[in-house]
């Protein structure tokens, strides 16, 4: 398995997917620069809640995006060079198929820790009020890269399938716009799209107050139990999406 | 000499039609083995079946001594070294780079990669990207990918589609090469007829999914052979006098076909009819060509 897995590496150079990887975790932690310019002393108490509640959201609008990209990326080489011919004389399918994954899971791991990275720096600069609340960050790094996982395995199903990269690629968008949208909707209706998730196992809650117009944030319990349909999901999805790939005759 | 491929009642169905029928293919170790037929014939399928890549309906693989199962198949293939269809390859890697992959995939030394660049001459083209490679460089890194390992068997469908004259020429001589250099047992496919009478020493005709003829290619010439057709005044009292002196014939229109004479024969059985005051207006040689005996068993026009 490991010289699949290097093999994998070995076989997307020069692809750049750590360029991709990096400009869009930049581009999210921009975005989260544009909230904190402004905070008073209210909002840099909150500044960790306000983190740990705004970049779950960013998540769902640019994670999808960003597993489309990778697994595309790593699937779509053997598209191009009708290599699934020639691997299938020469390794299972079944062990391709977790090195694509366990390939594109390392960058999508890296954006999640390079993320969390991001959120504690920032949060020294600006200054916000007391430690960074370690066990929550690192549940976020949990969640964020358990769901992260799913998606990308999602969509590598998906690129294995379709010699089109745009159907795994429209697929990743519309996720990232029906994760956001479903958080509009009561929070029992995110459980049913695997791109809610993001919002579902999220650590912090938002109460607005009409009248003062003021926002207060606070710790939710962990959501294991949506932790657990996640992760049968994600074997619903290894079980079938392999099946699927290990079927396909070449 | 021991058969290196052997399948008994192999048989592929799509939906509900029977692409491969029966097929029982013995391919002798140490040869060049052509696989000719008309395109649409079954021989990609054929292959990619003995390869494991598609799943037979019916019948048996043996190959090296193994049957093939699912779970023998990939120690089976570390032997065997196979070009399907179009070479694979990835565009945006080298040369040196793509054969390092199947080096590491078929767990071999990464100084093989010297040798099968050599042999396919490619050394000098290794550190272009492989998109930029032509055609037929493509399909020699092909088959520098099938050669890594030095395989006991090389299963090649088709592999001078697509290229020039040139490539063409040079693809033959580099497969006709491998069985005296390596000792390797090559099964190629084509279409062409013409390709196969050049490079393999035996042959399998595939007609409709269904094997037609399968022996040396010496056999197959024989078939060729050369026969009389020779047009008397009376074809019919031609016929008694030629069946009188033992001679088999067969009247077809207007001439009588016979079989190949000695010189000496033939001038004095046409004296005999010219004694009989029979004209003999022609004699020709007949020949039956190659073309004509594929044609005749699988009923489709060669493409040349």
């Amino acid at each position: 398995m490991k010289n699949a897995l290097a093999i994998e590496f070995q076989k997307i150079h020069r692809r750049k997917i750590w360029v991709i990887v990096s400009l869009l975790v930049l581009v999210q932690i921009l975005w989260s620069m544009l909230g904190v310019r402004n905070m008073d002393a209210h909002d840099l108490a909150q500044g960790w809640l306000f983190f740990l509640y705004q970049f779950p959201l960013l998540n769902s609008i640019m994670m999808p995006v960003i597993a489309a990209v990778v697994a595309s990326r790593i699937c779509d080489i053997e598209h191009k060079g009708q290599t699934i011919k020639l691997l299938n004389t020469l390794m299972p399918p079944q062990r391709l198929f977790a090195a694509k994954f366990l390939c594109g899971a390392t960058y999508m791991l890296a954006a999640s820790i390079l993320q969390l990275v991001v959120i504690i720096a920032v949060g020294y600069i600006i200054g916000f009020k007391g430690n960074p609340p370690l066990d929550k960050l690192l549940y976020y790094l949990l969640f964020t890269t358990a769901v992260n996982l799913t998606v990308l395995l999602l969509q590598q199903v998906l690129s294995l399938q379709f010699k089109n990269q745009m159907v795994p690629l429209s697929v990743g968008i519309i996720g990232s716009f029906a994760g956001l949208f479903i958080l509009y909707f009561p929070p029992s209706f995110a459980r049913f799209i695997l791109w809610g998730y993001y919002g579902v196992l999220m650590l912090v809650g938002m109460d607005w107050d009409r009248v003062t117009r003021i926002t207060d944030f606070y710790y939710i319990p962990v959501n294991w139990a949506g932790f657990i349909i996640l992760a049968v999901i994600f074997s619903a999805i290894y079980i079938i999406g392999r099946t699927l790939f290990m079927r396909k005759e070449v | 000499m021991s058969d290196i491929i052997t399948t008994v009642g192999l048989s592929k169905q799509y939906g509900k039609i029977l692409r491969v029928k029966d097929l029982d293919l013995k391919v002798p170790e140490g040869v060049v083995y052509g696989f000719l037929g008309p395109n649409g014939a079954g021989k990609s399928t054929t292959m990619k079946m003995i390869l494991g890549l598609v799943r037979p309906t019916a019948g048996t693989v043996t190959v090296l001594g193994k049957q093939v199962n699912n779970r023998n198949r990939l120690a089976i293939l570390k032997s065997i070294g196979s070009l399907i269809e179009s070479p694979s390859y990835y565009g945006h890697l080298t040369g040196t780079e793509n054969l390092r992959i199947i080096c590491s995939l078929k767990g071999v030394p990464e100084t093989d990669i010297n040798r099968v660049l050599k042999t396919v001459r490619l050394e000098n083209q290794q550190e272009k990207k492989v998109s930029q490679y032509s055609t037929g460089m493509k399909q020699r890194l092909g088959l520098a990918c099938a050669l890594v390992g030095k395989p006991k068997l090389l299963i090649l469908d088709e592999p001078t589609n697509g290229l020039d004259p040139a490539g063409i020429q040079e693809m033959r001589e580099l497969i006709c090469s491998l069985p005296q250099q390596y000792g390797i047992t090559v099964m190629v496919s084509s279409h062409l007829l013409s390709e196969i009478d050049q490079i393999a020493t035996n042959v399998g005709i595939i007609s409709r999914g269904e094997l037609v003829f399968q022996d040396s290619l010496t056999t197959l010439h024989q078939k060729s052979s050369t026969s009389l057709a020779i047009r008397t005044q009376n074809n019919t009292a031609a016929a008694q006098i030629l069946t009188k002196q033992n001679i088999y014939c067969q009247a077809q229109d207007n001439y009588l076909l016979l079989p190949k004479l000695s010189d000496d024969e033939l001038a004095g059985n046409i004296s005999r009819l010219i004694a009989q005051n029979i004209g003999v207006i022609r004699i020709e040689e007949r020949h039956k060509s190659l073309e004509d005996i594929f044609l005749e068993l699988t009923g489709t026009a060669v493409s040349l």
